[in-house]
Protein backbone atom coordinates (compact mmCIF):
# COMPACT_ATOMS: atom_id res chain seq x y z
CA UNK A 1 0.00 0.00 0.00
CA UNK A 2 1.31 3.68 -0.97
CA UNK A 3 -0.17 6.35 0.34
CA UNK A 4 0.53 10.03 -1.19
CA UNK A 5 -0.56 13.28 0.38
CA UNK A 6 -0.34 16.70 -1.48
CA UNK A 7 -0.85 19.65 -0.37
CA UNK A 8 -0.27 23.16 -2.40
CA UNK A 9 -0.94 26.35 -1.67
CA UNK A 10 -0.08 28.50 1.67
CA UNK A 11 1.40 31.77 1.56
CA UNK A 12 4.43 29.61 -0.10
CA UNK A 13 2.21 28.80 -2.80
CA UNK A 14 4.42 25.32 -2.86
CA UNK A 15 3.17 22.15 -3.88
CA UNK A 16 4.49 19.88 -1.90
CA UNK A 17 4.28 15.90 -2.34
CA UNK A 18 4.60 12.93 0.18
CA UNK A 19 4.69 9.67 -0.76
CA UNK A 20 4.40 6.73 2.20
CA UNK A 21 4.93 3.40 1.51
CA UNK A 22 3.80 0.62 3.87
CA UNK A 23 6.09 -1.84 2.62
CA UNK A 24 8.74 0.31 3.62
CA UNK A 25 7.92 0.86 7.16
CA UNK A 26 8.29 -1.51 10.90
CA UNK A 27 5.30 -2.81 11.95
CA UNK A 28 4.25 -0.70 14.23
CA UNK A 29 4.74 2.16 11.90
CA UNK A 30 2.94 0.02 9.13
CA UNK A 31 0.03 -0.59 11.72
CA UNK A 32 -0.78 3.00 12.35
CA UNK A 33 -1.06 4.30 8.80
CA UNK A 34 -3.14 0.95 8.13
CA UNK A 35 -5.40 2.49 11.32
CA UNK A 36 -5.42 5.86 9.81
CA UNK A 37 -6.17 4.97 6.27
CA UNK A 38 -9.17 2.31 7.67
CA UNK A 39 -10.64 5.12 9.69
CA UNK A 40 -10.45 8.20 6.70
CA UNK A 41 -13.68 8.28 4.74
CA UNK A 42 -12.40 9.14 0.91
CA UNK A 43 -14.96 11.37 -0.08
CA UNK A 44 -14.29 15.32 -1.26
CA UNK A 45 -14.10 18.26 1.66
CA UNK A 46 -15.31 21.97 0.49
CA UNK A 47 -12.24 23.44 -0.82
CA UNK A 48 -10.46 26.44 1.17
CA UNK A 49 -12.41 29.57 1.32
CA UNK A 50 -9.78 31.47 2.30
CA UNK A 51 -6.92 33.13 0.46
CA UNK A 52 -3.66 31.05 1.21
CA UNK A 53 -5.39 28.42 2.58
CA UNK A 54 -3.84 24.86 1.62
CA UNK A 55 -5.43 22.56 -0.65
CA UNK A 56 -5.03 18.87 -0.31
CA UNK A 57 -5.29 15.70 -2.33
CA UNK A 58 -4.64 11.97 -0.53
CA UNK A 59 -4.36 9.51 -2.56
CA UNK A 60 -4.24 5.44 -1.12
CA UNK A 61 -2.99 2.45 -3.54
CA UNK A 62 -3.76 -0.55 -2.77
CA UNK A 63 -1.56 -3.30 -3.04
CA UNK A 64 -4.33 -4.92 -5.70
CA UNK A 65 -4.41 -1.62 -7.58
CA UNK A 66 -7.30 -0.03 -6.60
CA UNK A 67 -6.84 3.76 -5.57
CA UNK A 68 -9.14 5.79 -3.38
CA UNK A 69 -8.67 9.33 -3.38
CA UNK A 70 -9.58 12.76 -1.50
CA UNK A 71 -9.37 16.78 -1.72
CA UNK A 72 -10.44 19.13 0.10
CA UNK A 73 -9.03 22.50 1.47
CA UNK A 74 -7.24 23.83 4.44
CA UNK A 75 -9.82 23.61 7.62
CA UNK A 76 -12.56 20.81 5.44
CA UNK A 77 -11.03 17.42 5.55
CA UNK A 78 -13.13 14.62 5.57
CA UNK A 79 -13.25 12.55 8.52
CA UNK A 80 -10.02 10.93 9.06
CA UNK A 81 -8.99 12.26 6.07
CA UNK A 82 -7.11 15.18 7.80
CA UNK A 83 -5.28 12.96 10.58
CA UNK A 84 -3.95 10.33 7.66
CA UNK A 85 -2.27 13.72 5.78
CA UNK A 86 -0.83 15.10 8.80
CA UNK A 87 0.51 11.56 9.63
CA UNK A 88 2.27 11.02 6.13
CA UNK A 89 3.55 15.10 5.50
CA UNK A 90 4.31 15.88 9.21
CA UNK A 91 5.91 12.42 10.06
CA UNK A 92 9.25 10.64 9.55
CA UNK A 93 8.57 8.04 6.87
CA UNK A 94 7.57 9.83 3.52
CA UNK A 95 9.61 10.61 0.33
CA UNK A 96 9.20 14.38 -0.24
CA UNK A 97 9.62 16.21 -3.41
CA UNK A 98 8.70 19.95 -4.24
CA UNK A 99 7.24 21.13 -7.15
CA UNK A 100 3.89 20.65 -9.62
CA UNK B 1 -39.60 42.10 14.98
CA UNK B 2 -37.74 44.50 13.93
CA UNK B 3 -36.17 43.97 10.61
CA UNK B 4 -36.79 41.21 7.85
CA UNK B 5 -35.04 40.32 4.67
CA UNK B 6 -32.53 38.06 3.83
CA UNK B 7 -29.00 38.12 5.70
CA UNK B 8 -27.27 39.08 2.28
CA UNK B 9 -28.55 42.20 2.09
CA UNK B 10 -27.50 43.54 5.89
CA UNK B 11 -24.71 45.49 4.15
CA UNK B 12 -27.37 47.71 2.23
CA UNK B 13 -29.46 48.56 5.17
CA UNK B 14 -28.79 51.56 6.95
CA UNK B 15 -31.25 52.89 9.45
CA UNK B 16 -31.60 49.30 11.77
CA UNK B 17 -29.06 50.71 14.92
CA UNK B 18 -31.82 52.00 16.74
CA UNK B 19 -34.13 48.95 16.80
CA UNK B 20 -35.87 48.63 19.83
CA UNK B 21 -35.03 44.94 19.89
CA UNK B 22 -31.72 45.27 21.52
CA UNK B 23 -32.91 44.82 24.88
CA UNK B 24 -33.32 40.88 24.29
CA UNK B 25 -30.31 39.03 25.67
CA UNK B 26 -28.03 37.55 23.30
CA UNK B 27 -28.40 34.21 23.93
CA UNK B 28 -31.90 33.88 23.82
CA UNK B 29 -31.22 35.89 20.04
CA UNK B 30 -28.92 33.56 19.25
CA UNK B 31 -31.44 30.74 20.18
CA UNK B 32 -33.86 31.99 18.09
CA UNK B 33 -31.50 32.90 15.31
CA UNK B 34 -30.34 29.34 15.19
CA UNK B 35 -34.38 27.41 15.53
CA UNK B 36 -36.68 29.46 13.37
CA UNK B 37 -37.20 29.79 9.68
CA UNK B 38 -35.71 32.11 7.24
CA UNK B 39 -37.24 35.11 7.99
CA UNK B 40 -37.01 35.15 12.38
CA UNK B 41 -33.51 34.25 12.04
CA UNK B 42 -32.16 36.84 9.84
CA UNK B 43 -34.00 39.11 11.88
CA UNK B 44 -32.96 38.28 15.03
CA UNK B 45 -29.37 37.97 13.78
CA UNK B 46 -29.49 41.54 12.35
CA UNK B 47 -30.88 42.48 15.80
CA UNK B 48 -28.00 40.50 17.47
CA UNK B 49 -25.33 41.98 14.94
CA UNK B 50 -26.09 45.62 15.22
CA UNK B 51 -26.55 45.40 19.35
CA UNK B 52 -23.53 43.38 20.03
CA UNK B 53 -21.48 45.50 17.37
CA UNK B 54 -22.32 48.27 19.44
CA UNK B 55 -21.62 47.31 22.77
CA UNK B 56 -18.14 45.53 21.31
CA UNK B 57 -15.91 46.15 18.96
CA UNK B 58 -16.22 44.46 15.69
CA UNK B 59 -13.49 42.50 15.84
CA UNK B 60 -15.03 40.38 19.11
CA UNK B 61 -17.71 39.47 16.58
CA UNK B 62 -15.55 37.29 14.49
CA UNK B 63 -16.75 33.65 16.18
CA UNK B 64 -20.49 34.73 15.82
CA UNK B 65 -19.87 36.12 12.24
CA UNK B 66 -18.98 32.42 11.36
CA UNK B 67 -21.42 30.63 13.10
CA UNK B 68 -23.58 32.19 10.76
CA UNK B 69 -20.98 31.82 7.54
CA UNK B 70 -20.75 35.51 7.72
CA UNK B 71 -17.81 37.84 7.53
CA UNK B 72 -17.02 41.22 9.30
CA UNK B 73 -17.71 42.71 5.56
CA UNK B 74 -21.46 41.89 6.19
CA UNK B 75 -21.69 44.54 9.11
CA UNK B 76 -20.49 47.17 6.79
CA UNK B 77 -24.00 49.25 7.34
CA UNK B 78 -22.92 50.06 11.08
CA UNK B 79 -21.06 53.20 11.55
CA UNK B 80 -17.52 53.24 11.29
CA UNK B 81 -15.43 52.92 14.71
CA UNK B 82 -14.12 55.96 16.28
CA UNK B 83 -11.20 57.41 14.01
CA UNK B 84 -9.27 59.00 16.35
CA UNK B 85 -8.39 55.80 18.79
CA UNK B 86 -7.08 53.27 15.72
CA UNK B 87 -7.88 49.76 15.56
CA UNK B 88 -7.18 47.90 18.73
CA UNK B 89 -4.28 45.48 17.91
CA UNK B 90 -4.56 42.10 20.03
CA UNK B 91 -2.88 38.79 19.74
CA UNK B 92 -4.17 35.46 20.62
CA UNK B 93 -1.76 32.00 21.23
CA UNK B 94 -4.07 29.10 19.96
CA UNK B 95 -1.31 26.86 21.71
CA UNK B 96 -1.38 24.18 18.72
CA UNK B 97 -5.00 24.07 18.44
CA UNK B 98 -7.13 24.54 14.88
CA UNK B 99 -9.70 26.15 13.24
CA UNK B 100 -12.00 25.42 15.95
CA UNK B 101 -10.13 26.37 18.70
CA UNK B 102 -9.39 29.92 17.25
CA UNK B 103 -8.63 32.61 18.89
CA UNK B 104 -7.30 31.40 22.03
CA UNK B 105 -5.90 32.78 24.92
CA UNK B 106 -5.65 36.49 24.62
CA UNK B 107 -1.91 37.23 25.78
CA UNK B 108 -1.27 40.86 24.37
CA UNK B 109 -3.31 43.96 23.98
CA UNK B 110 -2.53 47.42 22.66
CA UNK B 111 -1.37 49.08 25.05
CA UNK B 112 0.44 46.10 26.58
CA UNK B 113 4.00 45.69 26.78
CA UNK B 114 6.04 42.88 25.29
CA UNK B 115 5.06 39.84 26.22
CA UNK B 116 8.40 37.91 25.91
CA UNK B 117 7.03 35.33 23.10
CA UNK B 118 8.79 35.90 20.05
CA UNK B 119 5.49 35.07 18.01
CA UNK B 120 3.52 36.96 19.79
CA UNK B 121 5.76 40.43 19.87
CA UNK B 122 6.52 39.37 16.34
CA UNK B 123 2.55 39.26 14.96
CA UNK B 124 1.78 42.32 17.35
CA UNK B 125 4.74 44.52 15.43
CA UNK B 126 3.81 43.33 11.93
CA UNK B 127 0.11 43.99 12.57
CA UNK B 128 1.00 47.28 13.56
CA UNK B 129 4.11 48.72 11.16
CA UNK B 130 1.10 47.18 8.22
CA UNK B 131 -1.92 49.28 9.79
CA UNK B 132 0.71 52.37 10.44
CA UNK B 133 1.96 52.13 6.48
CA UNK B 134 -1.74 51.95 5.28
CA UNK B 135 -2.67 54.76 7.61
CA UNK B 136 0.25 56.67 6.46
CA UNK B 137 1.32 56.40 3.34
CA UNK B 138 -2.92 56.43 2.40
CA UNK B 139 -5.13 57.46 4.86
CA UNK B 140 -6.30 54.25 5.36
CA UNK B 141 -7.93 53.46 9.09
CA UNK B 142 -6.95 49.51 9.07
CA UNK B 143 -7.33 46.60 7.02
CA UNK B 144 -11.40 47.21 5.71
CA UNK B 145 -10.40 50.94 5.88
CA UNK B 146 -13.51 51.07 8.72
CA UNK B 147 -10.92 51.17 11.91
CA UNK B 148 -11.14 46.75 11.89
CA UNK B 149 -9.50 45.39 14.95
CA UNK B 150 -6.50 43.90 14.04
CA UNK B 151 -5.84 40.14 15.49
CA UNK B 152 -4.00 37.53 15.65
CA UNK B 153 -3.41 34.05 16.28
CA UNK B 154 0.08 32.32 16.65
CA UNK B 155 1.02 28.99 17.37
CA UNK B 156 -1.50 27.32 15.13
CA UNK B 157 -1.22 23.78 14.71
CA UNK B 158 1.66 21.60 15.32
CA UNK B 159 4.72 22.92 13.15
CA UNK B 160 2.34 24.63 10.81
CA UNK B 161 4.22 25.81 7.73
CA UNK B 162 1.49 28.38 6.85
CA UNK B 163 0.30 31.69 7.95
CA UNK B 164 -3.64 33.07 6.53
CA UNK B 165 -5.66 35.50 7.08
CA UNK B 166 -9.09 34.05 7.81
CA UNK B 167 -11.70 36.68 6.67
CA UNK B 168 -11.92 38.36 9.86
CA UNK B 169 -8.26 37.83 11.89
CA UNK B 170 -5.04 37.20 11.16
CA UNK B 171 -3.24 33.40 11.93
CA UNK B 172 0.40 32.32 12.13
CA UNK B 173 2.06 28.81 12.11
CA UNK B 174 5.01 28.12 14.21
CA UNK B 175 7.03 26.57 11.00
CA UNK B 176 9.52 24.10 11.15
CA UNK B 177 7.45 21.44 9.72
CA UNK B 178 9.96 20.98 6.32
CA UNK B 179 8.90 24.22 4.39
CA UNK B 180 9.56 26.83 7.03
CA UNK B 181 11.98 27.62 9.33
CA UNK B 182 11.22 27.81 12.39
CA UNK B 183 9.60 31.00 13.43
CA UNK B 184 9.75 32.33 9.79
CA UNK B 185 5.96 33.15 9.13
CA UNK B 186 5.81 35.67 12.36
CA UNK B 187 9.61 36.71 11.39
CA UNK B 188 9.19 38.33 8.19
CA UNK B 189 7.24 41.83 7.69
CA UNK B 190 6.61 41.22 4.18
CA UNK B 191 4.53 37.79 5.00
CA UNK B 192 2.63 39.43 7.49
CA UNK B 193 1.79 42.27 5.53
CA UNK B 194 1.14 39.87 2.68
CA UNK B 195 -1.97 38.04 4.82
CA UNK B 196 -3.56 41.60 6.12
CA UNK B 197 -3.62 43.03 2.68
CA UNK B 198 -5.38 39.67 1.26
CA UNK B 199 -8.02 41.50 4.28
CA UNK B 200 -7.17 45.19 2.18
CA UNK B 201 -8.01 43.10 -0.91
CA UNK B 202 -10.76 41.45 0.65
CA UNK B 203 -12.75 44.62 1.69
CA UNK B 204 -11.73 46.71 -1.53
CA UNK B 205 -11.74 45.20 -4.98
CA UNK B 206 -12.41 42.06 -3.68
CA UNK B 207 -10.84 40.13 -6.43
CA UNK B 208 -12.22 36.36 -6.72
CA UNK B 209 -9.55 34.11 -5.58
CA UNK B 210 -9.17 32.05 -9.37
CA UNK B 211 -7.50 32.65 -12.86
CA UNK B 212 -5.87 35.94 -13.42
CA UNK B 213 -8.15 37.39 -10.90
CA UNK B 214 -6.87 35.33 -8.47
CA UNK B 215 -3.28 36.21 -9.69
CA UNK B 216 -3.98 39.79 -8.94
CA UNK B 217 -5.54 39.03 -5.47
CA UNK B 218 -2.10 37.47 -4.85
CA UNK B 219 0.05 39.98 -6.34
CA UNK B 220 -1.70 43.27 -4.49
CA UNK B 221 -0.33 41.15 -1.77
CA UNK B 222 2.80 40.71 -2.56
CA UNK B 223 2.92 44.59 -3.81
CA UNK B 224 2.12 45.74 -0.49
CA UNK B 225 3.75 43.48 1.80
CA UNK B 226 7.28 44.52 0.12
CA UNK B 227 6.13 47.64 0.44
CA UNK B 228 5.29 47.76 4.11
CA UNK B 229 9.20 45.46 4.57
CA UNK B 230 10.80 48.41 2.03
CA UNK B 231 9.72 51.49 3.90
CA UNK B 232 10.48 50.02 7.59
CA UNK B 233 13.66 49.45 5.99
CA UNK B 234 14.29 52.51 4.46
CA UNK B 235 15.25 50.06 0.90
CA UNK B 236 14.10 52.49 -2.11
CA UNK B 237 13.53 50.68 -5.57
CA UNK B 238 17.25 50.13 -6.51
CA UNK B 239 18.43 48.80 -2.85
CA UNK B 240 15.30 46.48 -2.15
CA UNK B 241 15.85 43.03 -3.28
CA UNK B 242 12.20 42.35 -4.24
CA UNK B 243 12.23 39.25 -2.91
CA UNK B 244 9.02 38.28 -0.62
CA UNK B 245 9.58 35.86 2.11
CA UNK B 246 13.32 36.34 1.93
CA UNK B 247 15.28 33.73 4.33
CA UNK B 248 11.87 31.96 5.57
CA UNK B 249 12.55 29.11 3.74
CA UNK B 250 14.52 25.94 4.66
CA UNK B 251 17.99 26.81 3.49
CA UNK B 252 17.93 23.47 1.34
CA UNK B 253 14.89 24.58 -0.48
CA UNK B 254 15.82 28.29 -1.55
CA UNK B 255 16.28 31.79 -0.41
CA UNK B 256 12.92 33.09 -0.41
CA UNK B 257 8.94 32.33 -1.47
CA UNK B 258 8.93 34.91 -4.60
CA UNK B 259 11.27 37.33 -6.48
CA UNK B 260 9.14 40.43 -7.85
CA UNK B 261 11.77 41.14 -10.23
CA UNK B 262 12.95 37.89 -11.40
CA UNK B 263 10.29 35.81 -11.07
CA UNK B 264 10.86 31.56 -10.96
CA UNK B 265 14.66 32.53 -9.13
CA UNK B 266 13.59 32.47 -5.55
CA UNK B 267 13.91 28.59 -4.66
CA UNK B 268 14.25 25.12 -6.51
CA UNK B 269 11.15 24.35 -8.29
CA UNK B 270 10.12 27.93 -7.96
CA UNK B 271 7.58 27.92 -11.84
CA UNK B 272 6.71 31.05 -11.51
CA UNK B 273 6.70 32.48 -15.57
CA UNK B 274 8.45 35.89 -15.75
CA UNK B 275 6.24 37.44 -18.53
CA UNK B 276 2.85 35.93 -20.72
CA UNK B 277 5.17 33.96 -23.31
CA UNK B 278 5.34 31.56 -20.18
CA UNK B 279 2.25 32.17 -18.78
CA UNK B 280 0.23 29.14 -16.96
CA UNK B 281 -2.70 28.61 -18.25
CA UNK B 282 -3.66 25.70 -15.68
CA UNK B 283 -7.58 24.85 -15.02
CA UNK B 284 -9.57 26.08 -12.02
CA UNK B 285 -10.94 22.95 -10.64
CA UNK B 286 -10.17 20.74 -7.75
CA UNK B 287 -6.85 19.29 -8.08
CA UNK B 288 -4.51 21.06 -5.60
CA UNK B 289 -1.38 21.05 -8.24
CA UNK B 290 -3.16 23.57 -10.48
CA UNK B 291 -3.47 26.20 -7.40
CA UNK B 292 -6.92 27.13 -8.09
CA UNK B 293 -5.57 28.34 -12.01
CA UNK B 294 -2.51 28.96 -10.51
CA UNK B 295 -2.59 32.02 -8.47
CA UNK B 296 0.46 31.69 -6.67
CA UNK B 297 1.80 31.16 -9.94
CA UNK B 298 1.09 33.64 -12.37
CA UNK B 299 1.11 36.34 -9.86
CA UNK B 300 4.55 36.37 -11.03
CA UNK B 301 3.76 38.32 -14.09
CA UNK B 302 1.94 41.61 -12.15
CA UNK B 303 4.45 41.90 -9.55
CA UNK B 304 7.20 41.93 -11.88
CA UNK B 305 5.07 44.79 -13.96
CA UNK B 306 5.31 46.82 -10.52
CA UNK B 307 8.89 45.70 -9.35
CA UNK B 308 10.05 47.29 -13.46
CA UNK B 309 8.11 50.44 -12.97
CA UNK B 310 9.16 50.70 -8.99
CA UNK B 311 13.07 50.60 -10.32
CA UNK B 312 13.27 52.50 -13.76
CA UNK B 313 11.45 55.20 -11.79
CA UNK B 314 14.02 54.65 -8.66
CA UNK B 315 13.14 56.33 -5.38
CA UNK B 316 11.01 55.20 -2.27
CA UNK B 317 8.27 53.02 -4.56
CA UNK B 318 5.88 53.07 -1.71
CA UNK B 319 6.01 56.54 -2.93
CA UNK B 320 5.84 56.46 -6.59
CA UNK B 321 3.91 53.44 -7.97
CA UNK B 322 2.84 52.33 -4.94
CA UNK B 323 -0.14 55.04 -4.80
CA UNK B 324 -1.25 53.94 -8.26
CA UNK B 325 -1.79 50.51 -7.65
CA UNK B 326 -3.21 51.46 -4.16
CA UNK B 327 -6.06 53.80 -6.04
CA UNK B 328 -6.52 50.95 -8.80
CA UNK B 329 -6.87 48.19 -6.05
CA UNK B 330 -9.20 50.55 -3.64
CA UNK B 331 -11.31 53.25 -5.51
CA UNK B 332 -13.57 50.94 -7.25
CA UNK B 333 -12.53 50.92 -10.91
CA UNK B 334 -11.24 47.40 -10.77
CA UNK B 335 -13.48 44.36 -11.23
CA UNK B 336 -13.69 41.46 -8.75
CA UNK B 337 -13.05 39.37 -11.99
CA UNK B 338 -10.23 41.73 -13.52
CA UNK B 339 -8.03 40.34 -15.68
CA UNK B 340 -4.14 41.75 -16.32
CA UNK B 341 -5.38 43.51 -19.04
CA UNK B 342 -7.41 45.28 -16.97
CA UNK B 343 -5.42 45.69 -14.20
CA UNK B 344 -2.84 46.98 -16.92
CA UNK B 345 -5.31 49.23 -18.08
CA UNK B 346 -6.05 50.78 -15.14
CA UNK B 347 -2.48 51.31 -13.73
CA UNK B 348 -1.64 53.53 -16.86
CA UNK B 349 -5.30 55.47 -16.38
CA UNK B 350 -4.67 55.94 -13.05
CA UNK B 351 -0.51 57.22 -13.64
CA UNK B 352 -2.30 59.77 -16.06
CA UNK B 353 -4.45 60.96 -13.86
CA UNK B 354 -2.28 60.93 -11.03
CA UNK B 355 0.90 62.39 -12.11
CA UNK B 356 -0.10 63.75 -16.04
CA UNK B 357 -0.58 61.97 -19.18
CA UNK B 358 2.73 61.39 -20.75
CA UNK B 359 4.43 61.59 -17.18
CA UNK B 360 7.90 59.67 -16.27
CA UNK B 361 5.31 58.07 -14.09
CA UNK B 362 3.06 56.87 -16.60
CA UNK B 363 5.60 56.05 -18.82
CA UNK B 364 7.54 53.52 -15.76
CA UNK B 365 4.06 51.53 -15.24
CA UNK B 366 3.20 51.14 -19.35
CA UNK B 367 6.97 49.92 -19.57
CA UNK B 368 6.49 47.76 -16.39
CA UNK B 369 3.38 45.52 -18.09
CA UNK B 370 5.26 45.66 -21.77
CA UNK B 371 8.31 44.36 -20.22
CA UNK B 372 6.01 41.69 -18.92
CA UNK B 373 3.91 41.61 -22.26
CA UNK B 374 1.01 42.28 -21.17
CA UNK B 375 -1.26 43.83 -24.24
CA UNK B 376 -2.52 47.39 -22.91
CA UNK B 377 -4.31 49.71 -24.65
CA UNK B 378 -2.95 51.99 -27.50
CA UNK B 379 -0.71 54.75 -26.78
CA UNK B 380 -2.23 57.71 -28.14
CA UNK B 381 0.22 60.29 -27.73
ZN1 LIG C 1 -1.38 35.11 -0.49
Amino acid sequence: MKVTVVRSGGVAGMVLTVEVDAAELDADAAAQLRGLVDACEFGDGPPSAIADGFGYEVAVERDDGTVERSRFGQGGAPPGAGALASWVIDGPYGHRRAGR
Amino acid sequence: MCATGPVGGLRHTPGVIGCRCEIAPPTLLLAVAEAGDAEVRDAALRTLLTSAALRARRSTLGPTLRRFGLSPADLAFLPAQAPDTGPENTVYDVAGGDEAALPGRRVRGTTDPPSGDTAVDEAFDGAAATAAFYREEFGRDSVDGRGLDLVSSVHFGQRYDNAFWTGDQMVYGDGGGGVFVAGGLTRALDVVAHELTHGVVQFSAGLEYRGQSGALNESFSDVFGVLVAQRAAGADAAAASWLVGEGTLEPSLGRALRSMIAPGTAYAGDDQPADMDAYADLPVDDDPRNDNGGVHVNSGIPNRAFAEAARSLGGNAWETVGPVWYEVLTRGRLSRVADFEDCAALTVAVAGERYGEGSAEQDAVRGGWEAVKVRLPVDRR
